[in-house]
């Protein structure tokens, strides 16, 4: 017997424990991606997915029932990512990006490997807003509508947005010559 | 095909999630347009840097931890019980508070005139000329309800509607506790000694100014001397 998300949060609801468990583990790796674009660094994304959770289950129960349940998990997931951004660039570090800005220049296999850190880059170089859409539809496949409806904006902004973030990935990645990589 | 429409077909293809290298006409375009080769070569690299980004997931016990961190601090069942155990007592106290205010003012606004039965008014048979006495000397109008005087005068426990009218009476600034209990009777209001002054002078002065009785010495003498001497 399958249990569908919906049913596993009205078992949340009723405070079964095990449910929780295992919601968690029906959306953990989504989130803990999602984050980890939005902020390029494992532990960070792991504070952050685990910080939206509990959020979740905070407020589990305003969670509109008519609302689908992923985009409005990403919409929080999104909101402590931003939130864990601004609270960086009060905090001056060193080496945040370091790991993703370590291209490896070695032969075998070096192209790959430096095609996704340079993407990773890229995609850091983003607004956090529009990398927030653009990891919603490219990597979570919500569609405009989900988007929209998930970071309460208008259908022509996040299509803007997402519009505008590709073409800034692009030109980024013709920028430092990865384009004739293929 | 212009460059703005190569454009703009490139993204409606990505919004539709379909692989802008299969479309004949991008492709067709892209061979003649360097900028657009290199737009449409970029894009492939996007499409490939995205498929290739890491698959990264949370460590294993992830799970544990956000059970733990949403069970921290949530009330056990018995501490539950407990809590809805104090809010009922609050509640119930709250309630009482209400419903003893409620009687209270209702209470008041129908207490006068009060009931016969409690006001106390209960000379006896033998007592009757004593409370009729009493009813004609302090001759007062029943301003707090009847039964209020009498009671009063014959030290019994005053009624219940001075008990609960005694904020509107007393409060009254020119009200007085010997008001309308005789006439005539009022509080001394004069510095004392003009009172003294005034009650030597409403007094019979024979009273004040009679000599005082004489002892049994001056009266022997007196004898004595009345007596004739003796021949």
């Amino acid at each position: 017997m399958s249990t569908t998300p919906r049913d596993l949060i009205l078992c949340c609801l009723a405070g079964d424990e095990a449910a929780v468990v295992e919601l968690v583990d029906l959306y953990r790796d989504r989130v803990f991606r999602f984050c980890y674009r939005m902020l390029g660094q494992h532990q960070d994304a792991e504070d952050a997915a685990q910080e939206t959770f509990v959020r979740v289950f905070r407020s589990l129960a305003a969670w509109d029932r008519d609302r689908e349940f992923e985009p409005w998990l990403l919409a929080i997931a999104g909101n402590r990512c931003r939130t864990m951004l601004a609270a960086r660039k009060r905090i001056p570090t060193t080496g945040l990006v370091a790991e993703e800005q370590l291209i490896d220049r070695r032969p075998d296999g070096a192209l790959l490997r430096s095609l996704r850190e340079e993407v990773q880059l890229a995609l850091l170089g983003l607004r956090p807003e529009h990398r927030e859409a653009f990891v919603m539809f490219h990597e979570n496949g919500l569609s405009y509508d989900q988007i929209a409806d998930a970071i309460r904006r208008p259908l022509g902004t996040v299509k803007t947005w997402i519009h505008k973030a590709r073409q800034q990935l692009m030109a980024q990645l013709r920028q430092r010559d990865v384009v004739g990589a293929r | 095909m212009r460059c703005e429409q190569f454009e703009e077909r490139l993204h409606r293809r990505l919004d539709r999630r379909e692989d802008p290298g299969e479309d004949a006409h991008l492709v067709r375009h892209a061979r003649r347009c360097p900028e657009c080769r290199e737009t449409l070569a970029a894009c492939a690299r996007m499409i490939d840097g995205l498929n290739l980004l890491e698959l990264s997931v949370p460590d294993d016990d992830f799970s544990l931890r956000v059970l733990h961190r949403t069970s921290v601090g949530k009330p056990s069942p018995a501490h539950r019980h407990r809590f809805r155990i104090a809010w009922a007592a609050v509640g119930t106290a709250v309630a009482l508070s209400l419903l003893i205010s409620v009687a209270w003012r209702a209470d008041r606004t129908e207490s006068s005139p009060v009931p016969a039965s409690l006001t106390a008014a209960v000379p006896l048979a033998d007592d009757s000329r004593l409370g009729a006495d009493i009813a004609s000397l302090t001759n007062r109008t029943p301003q707090h309800g009847p039964g209020f005087s009498a009671s009063l005068a014959l030290g019994q426990q005053p009624p219940l509607s001075l008990l609960l009218r005694w904020k509107e009476t007393w409060g009254d600034a020119t009200w007085s506790p010997v008001d309308g209990l005789a006439d005539g009777l009022n509080p001394i209001t004069v510095p004392l000694s003009v009172a003294v002054e005034e009650i030597r002078r409403t007094i019979p002065l024979s009273l004040i100014d009679q000599p005082p009785a004489p002892s049994a010495d001056s009266v022997r003498r007196e004898v004595r001397s009345d007596k004739p001497p003796v021949a």
